[in-house]
């Protein structure tokens, strides 16, 4: 860690002390740091002993990982201890490894490009072999995957990881090209095997050029900026919303740009299909509070993004709400008929976050649900996040077709829960470590605050003791300042 | 004076009991009460009040269905009718389904493929 950080770390925690009136001691723990020695980029000894506890098995096997983003990084160095006789072989085109949560802070202008990258090389644990290349297919019937140029790979155990694609054509009009132009932002896009975050620069080159047109406008003739939400589950289901709060707060003048506050000199529309900001209620009560507190910002809930004309700078959404039917006896109510109708919307700036879905290898494959809810992403129990008909198949991250947990904080959790199955398979017995859903969201609801929602199946599960629904410095803090080098040096390492 | 007050004791009494009760129920009389009709005795489906099967569904997918139609997470619903019907027995009832042992119940229940 480098003098920069260390200084930025020790300011975090003496501001934490004074806000919060804490010890240093307890803020250390609520950090979950554990002493100072973390701030160098050692693990806590803690979390290290936990760590070699850990189940282990001597078997002789080959285990390949297909991904090698934050899941497949974490699983092969978990693997690597866990397994010291298996040969491990990561498939996974990238040389560059992003930093993702990081393209938020982009946006924001508080990263830049370089910030977020590292060599995929530097990452890879020691003893695992790479292969630089791409799965085509899966044939999880004869223990085997495709490869674009290194043929078939077999394998005894196989973990996917390949993460999640982005379905920005799913939008009529719409594609990938288009962000960064006619007004159009994407914080999401990136290329995980060019290794570049183009979504994080064009946020922020977005945000000033709203500052610039806001300025030339006044309440009554506001500047109409969207934010979008696509129906499909995505990656950190907050940032739609961060960027919705942080680009209004710029417009305060609270960004590295400065300024006067004009915020009224713009009309910001939230767009999504579901019916709430956020699945837990005192999360959701905050943020309700929160759009009213800004003052102009409006929730447009039932509206899904389905085409978009970017010259005429026109929204065509699908419309969805319900009509009254027929006299439910059973349910003392009129039973409801599902209807959808188009909508246009103009705009002056849009924020498009694409739909997602599971990658084809996957979805084209055995390994994807064919049917249901969760269509198209890995077939995995909710639990155990094992296969649910090939037992020598687990999956960790984003592809993970379960409810809940599209997020790094869940791989990470996906992590000791994949280790010890995968243990236990190899040995011949039954998984029985449970994921338990575990989603954390820091929630950036102005520069300088977040909501660090975290949940899992059963409702909000914070980890401090602190009421979570509160927006806090501490967390901003702990987020821009320690929880990239923590990912790096820990996380990717398999030490947390 | 003192009839008013015990009626009001009664009713505290009884609004008591109905909470306790609902809050009380088990998946399967949840089931058989709220769900039977629209979804069949043996979670078979009901043409006649659009309900679908349930008992071809894995635990997984109940799990995610049922997850879904609550909104627990980011993304939209994908039954909208149905998540209309939970609205309302939670507001009408006070019936509070757990999708986590109510995908159990079902699939154990009703799916012959269940062991
Ligand atoms: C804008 C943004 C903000 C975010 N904010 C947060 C946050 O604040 N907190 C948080 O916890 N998380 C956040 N996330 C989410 C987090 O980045 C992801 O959940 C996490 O990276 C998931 O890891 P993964 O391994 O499943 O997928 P990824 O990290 O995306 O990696 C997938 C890898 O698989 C490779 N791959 C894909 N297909 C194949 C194939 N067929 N063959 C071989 N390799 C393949 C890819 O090249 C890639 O390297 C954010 C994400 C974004 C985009
Ligand atoms: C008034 C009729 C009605 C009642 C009562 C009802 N349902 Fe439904 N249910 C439906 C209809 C209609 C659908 C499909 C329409 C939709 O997708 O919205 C559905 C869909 C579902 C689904 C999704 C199935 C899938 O295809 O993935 C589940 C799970 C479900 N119901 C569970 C329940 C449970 C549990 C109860 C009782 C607490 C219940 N339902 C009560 C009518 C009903």
């Amino acid at each position: 860690m480098d003098k920069k950080m260390m200084k930025q770390s020790q300011e975090v925690i003496e501001e934490l002390l004074k806000r919060e009136g804490m010890s240093r001691r307890d803020a250390l723990k609520l950090m979950g740091l554990g002493g100072a020695a973390t701030m160098m980029g050692a693990a806590p000894s803690s979390a290290r002993a936990a760590t070699e506890a850990m189940a282990s098995s001597d078997k002789k096997a080959k285990i390949v990982i297909v991904g090698g983003g934050a899941g497949g990084i974490m699983a092969a160095a978990r693997m690597r201890k866990a397994a010291p006789n298996a040969e491990i072989v990561l498939i996974a085109p990238n040389d560059i490894h992003l930093y993702q949560p990081g393209q938020v802070f982009m946006a924001a202008g508080l990263y830049t490009e370089d910030d977020i990258r590292k060599p995929n090389a530097d990452l890879m644990p020691e003893g695992v072999k790479w292969i630089k290349d791409e799965v085509k297919t899966f044939d999880p019937d004869n223990n085997s995957v495709e490869t674009a140029n290194n043929g078939k790979v077999g394998y005894d155990f196989l973990i996917v990881a390949t993460g999640l694609q982005y379905d920005y054509e799913r939008i009529k009009g719409m594609s990938r090209d288009l962000v960064g132009q006619k007004g159009i932002a994407s914080v999401y896009l990136n290329d995980p095997v060019k290794g570049t975050a183009k979504g994080g620069v064009a946020t922020w080159e977005w945000f000033k050029q709203i500052r610039a047109a806001a300025e030339k406008r006044d309440p009554g003739n506001p500047l109409q900026i969207i934010c979008t939400q696509p129906s499909t589950p995505i990656k950190c289901g907050g940032a739609p919303q961060k960027i919705l709060y942080l680009c209004d707060d710029m417009l305060r003048g609270n960004s590295p740009l400065g300024g006067k506050d004009i915020h009224d000199n713009a009309h910001l529309t939230f767009t999504k299909k579901g019916k709430k900001l956020f699945g837990i209620k005192s999360y959701n009560q905050t943020l309700l509070k929160l759009t009213v507190d800004y003052g102009n910002i409006e929730d447009a809930f039932g509206y899904d993004l389905v085409e978009i004309d970017p010259d005429k700078k026109m929204a065509t959404y699908d419309y969805h709400y319900l009509e009254k039917g027929e006299w439910d006896e059973d349910l003392e109510e009129f039973e409801v008929i599902p209807m959808v109708k188009k909508v246009k919307m103009k705009y002056d700036f849009i924020h498009i976050v694409p739909p997602m879905k599971g990658v084809d290898a996957v979805a084209n494959s055995p390994i994807g649900w064919q049917k249901g809810t969760a269509k198209g992403w890995m077939a995995a129990d909710r639990y155990t996040l094992q296969h649910i008909k090939y037992k020598n198949v687990f999956g960790i991250g984003d592809i993970l077709g379960i409810p809940l947990g599209k997020t790094g904080g869940s791989a990470r959790h996906h992590g000791p829960i994949l280790q010890e199955n995968l243990v236990a398979v190899m040995e011949g017995k039954e998984p029985t470590a449970k994921f338990d859903g575990y989603t954390v969201c820091p929630l950036k609801t102005e520069y300088g605050k977040i909501m660090l929602a975290e949940f899992n199946y059963d409702g909000p599960a914070p980890s401090f003791p602190l009421d979570p629904s509160q927006p806090r410095w501490i967390w901003w803090a702990f987020d821009l300042y320690m929880l990239k080098p923590m990912y790096w040096n820990l996380m990717m390492r398999g030490l947390m | 004076m003192q009839l008013k007050k015990i009626a009001g004791v009664l009713a505290g009494m009884s609004l008591l009991a109905v909470g306790a009760s609902a809050a009380e129920l088990s998946n399967a009389q949840i089931y058989s009460k709220y769900c039977k009709k629209c979804h069949g005795a043996n979670g078979e489906g009901n043409p006649a009040k659009k309900g679908p099967a349930l008992n071809d569904k894995d635990i997984n997918e109940l799990f995610d269905a049922l997850m879904n139609l609550k909104e627990k997470g980011f993304e939209a619903s994908k039954h909208e009718a149905m998540t209309h019907n939970m609205e309302v027995l939670e507001r009408k009832k006070g019936i509070h389904v757990d999708p986590q042992s109510m995908a159990k119940y079902l699939f154990y229940s009703f799916n012959p493929e269940a062991k």
